[in-house]
């Protein structure tokens, strides 16, 4: 025994890493849902990260602000013809679906495929930079569940616009929730080109880039092309808007078509998002 | 005395690290803030404190945030501890050992965090993270290490006596 005594140190360390070491092993394989220590932690410290973020935001928002006073007359005049070319390019849409009774049908359709949305803030982002997740103040009680995909939205007269998909939900707690967005390099999702309807697989970059492939060579890609969630395989939903792409690098050795994409969001500026509960 | 400062070191660095450094990345890169903080605990307190603190942010962070348990808990804690060993043998005075350590830190974390991603099949390229992250990151870290061990060597070191008016 007196060699245990005389390294009690020592192995209190080794037995410290094996634990953790086991830890990780066990918590490394999907896990069906939290265990109860982990739900009560995260339901205290969701109130505190709600309280400071909110206060993050606002200082980083009075920022920003100053730095844009500079900007805005020249915004605003650009703007404004935005709007007037906007309201010209609706107006043609407008008489294209009074028209047109198929088309009518297809938006009827659209109308009715609204999905359950849930409007979540965010709490607290994982520090470090090796991934992209944060925590949401949403959880079970309101409805979410792991698997659900979350995304940016805005409001206009009680109807969400849905800008673009933020990411999943992988855990779940009592009033919080865990969720990896797109940049993360753990994260594939499989897309589908509005315009060719070719489909392929992006993944986030460990630098912040978004990149992917499509799974057709040949496929007719060019810069500005928009991408939407196909919805293979289950992981998201279908028919979201991610972004569009940078840039294609053909590389004719692996007989492949690379693509960077630029997404919708901008992911170091998340404060709210809303989740779609199937 | 003790606990109380850990407990509030554990709470100001978990407010601190998740939501205001997120809007202060220089390159979309942050600092690491828990590192620091457990380095500059384990100078002044040694091994225990400075493995234990170690421990427990590792673990907070790793239950809120990422689905594999322990990864972060293990990094810190042996951050912690490996400091901490150093404790006796070093000036506290100079500030040239925190931004020393805090070099030597990141490195560390970093890597060893690449070995347990490896490990846990995750196809990550880590010649590409050193180039855009680890670089800057380490600037950061031995930035902001300086102002951190201040605070720190303001609550452990004793007041000096002082004879007279100043």
């Amino acid at each position: 025994m007196s060699f245990f005594k005389r390294n009690k140190e020592r192995m209190m360390v080794a037995l410290v890493a094996i634990i953790l070491i086991i830890l990780i092993g066990v918590t490394s394989s999907e896990r069906m849902a939290l265990t109860k220590f982990e739900i009560i932690l995260g339901n205290i410290l969701t109130p505190i990260g709600k309280v400071s973020i909110t206060i993050s935001e606002r200082i980083s928002d009075f920022f920003s602000g100053i730095k844009n006073i500079v900007n805005l007359k020249e915004e605003n005049e650009m703007l404004k013809k935005q709007v007037s070319l906007l309201e010209e390019e609706n107006r043609n849409y407008l008489n294209i679906i009074g028209k047109t009774d198929y088309l009518r049908n297809e938006l009827r359709l659209l109308e009715n495929t609204k999905y359950n949305l849930i409007e979540a803030q965010v709490t607290g982002k994982e520090p470090g930079n090796w991934f992209n997740r944060f925590t949401i103040d949403k959880g079970l009680k309101d409805g979410v569940e792991k698997g659900n995909t979350v995304v940016q939205g805005i409001q206009i007269d009680q109807n969400t616009v849905i800008e673009g998909i933020v990411g999943r939900v992988v855990d779940v707690g009592d009033n919080w929730a865990k969720v990896v967005s797109i940049v993360d390099e753990d994260n594939r999702i499989a897309f589908k080109i509005i315009r060719t309807q070719d489909g392929g697989i992006i993944s986030g970059n460990v630098d912040g880039r978004i990149t992917g492939y499509l799974f057709d060579d040949k496929a007719d890609v060019i810069k500005g092309d928009k991408l939407f969630t196909s919805g293979l395989g289950g992981a998201f939903v279908k028919d979201i808007y991610i972004g569009e792409i940078e840039s294609v690098i053909s590389d004719d050795n692996d007989l492949m078509k690379i693509i960077e994409i630029k997404p919708a969001i901008d992911f170091k500026k998340i404060y709210k998002v809303f989740i779609i509960s199937d | 005395m003790v606990i109380l400062i850990l407990v509030l070191v554990v709470l100001v660095n978990l407010i601190l690290q998740t939501t205001i450094f997120p809007y202060i990345s220089v390159f979309g890169v942050e600092p690491n803030l828990a590192l620091l903080a457990v380095i500059s605990m384990a100078i002044f307190k040694g091994r225990f404190y400075g493995s234990f603190l170690g421990l427990t942010l590792g673990i907070i962070q790793d239950i809120l945030f990422s689905p594999v348990l322990g990864v972060n808990s293990f990094i810190l804690f042996f951050a912690g501890y490996l400091v901490g060993l150093l404790e006796s043998k070093i000036i506290k005075d100079n500030l040239f050992i925190p931004i020393l350590l805090s070099i030597l830190g990141t490195i560390y974390y970093n890597f060893t965090y690449y070995i347990f991603m490896f490990f846990l099949s995750k196809n990550i390229s880590f010649i590409s993270f050193t180039r855009h992250v680890l670089l800057i990151e380490t600037i950061y870290n031995c930035v902001l290490a300086i102002p951190i061990y201040k605070i720190f060597s303001k609550i452990y070191v004793a007041p000096k006596i002082r004879f007279g008016s100043k």
